[in-house]
């Protein structure tokens, strides 16, 4: 997640600028799903092995899991939709620095 | 009273059905768009007059006869009404002001807005973290569109400033969530 920050903060170039927020997004979604698991729990699937009257101690709680996934594909959504963007500005000014997009600045 | 899914289903039928009308003209793309705004504020000063005016007590709906979180589940009290009608009253004075930007950029800009203020309403409503979790990313998603498709100048530039803490967002969010299962499974 630091990395994919640091390549936002520091490159020049819309399409690294945007490579960096999907490595930021899949830092949150690595972390979501490694402080989600519960030492000692197994996978929130009611079987033969999981009684459900137990499942509450016995489970990991499914929602990180749930979160992530539907994380995932909202995250290709956002991707897709910033790279939409760059293919507009860059058949604008034809320049994919993003240095040269002062007009929000003053 | 009216339900409250209403409002959502409102602003998402709407946000589909605008675009295979657009052919009929703006006038009535247009029309469509105003009515189904007032439609939902009138739903939303509804509950509000509900809460505060008859006193009424917090009202949870569970859609689909299960408990969440199977179901989502909808809870509307005094709180709820009074950000609910702040929100679709604000939506609709909007709309009014700008309609001459909206009419320009046509119907996509229409979609954009309803799905924004059906996002928000949701966020609102929702009580559980996963739904409030889809519900803040139609907003913010529907958000940097419409910083891209209005008619502002550099506007794309502006949508991708304001597509960036994408990461962050999503980042605190889980925290939270992270802390809060945490908690409660301990």
């Amino acid at each position: 997640m630091i990395i994919g920050m640091w390549g936002m903060l520091t490159q020049k170039n819309m399409i690294k600028i945007i490579l960096g927020l999907a490595i930021v997004e899949t830092g949150v979604q690595l972390i979501m799903v490694a402080f989600g698991y519960i030492g000692g729990r197994t996978a929130p699937i009611l079987d033969s092995a999981v009684p459900v009257k137990d499942a509450a101690e016995m489970i990991v709680d499914p929602v990180p899991q749930a979160l992530v996934l539907t994380a995932i594909v909202i995250g290709v959504a956002v991707n897709a939709l910033a790279l939409t963007f760059v293919v507009k500005l860059y058949q604008k000014r034809r320049s994919l620095n993003i240095t040269d997009y002062k007009d929000l600045k003053w | 009273m009216v339900n409250p899914i209403y409002i959502i289903a409102i602003l998402l039928g709407l946000g589909f059905l605008l675009p295979s009308i657009e052919k009929a003209g703006s006038k009535v793309t247009g029309t469509v768009f105003y009515a189904g705004l007032l439609s939902v504020f009138g739903i939303s000063y509804q509950w509000f007059r509900h809460f505060m005016i008859d006193g009424s007590e917090t009202v949870q709906i569970l859609y689909g006869r299960y408990k969440p979180p199977l179901s989502i589940n909808f809870q509307i009290g005094s709180l709820e009404s009074v950000f609910l009608v702040s929100i679709n009253f604000a939506a609709l004075a909007g709309a009014i002001y700008m309609t001459k930007p909206i009419f320009e950029t046509g119907v996509k800009a229409m979609v954009l807005f309803l799905l924004l203020i059906m996002g928000l309403n949701g966020l609102i409503m929702t009580r559980d973290l996963f739904n409030i979790f889809v519900f803040m990313e139609i907003v913010a998603i529907s958000t940097y569109s419409l910083g891209a498709w209005t008619v502002l100048s550099d506007r794309f530039r502006q949508a991708l400033n304001t597509c960036s803490p994408e990461g962050s967002h999503r980042f605190f969010f889980f925290s939270g969530s992270l802390s809060f299962i945490r908690l409660q499974a301990h």
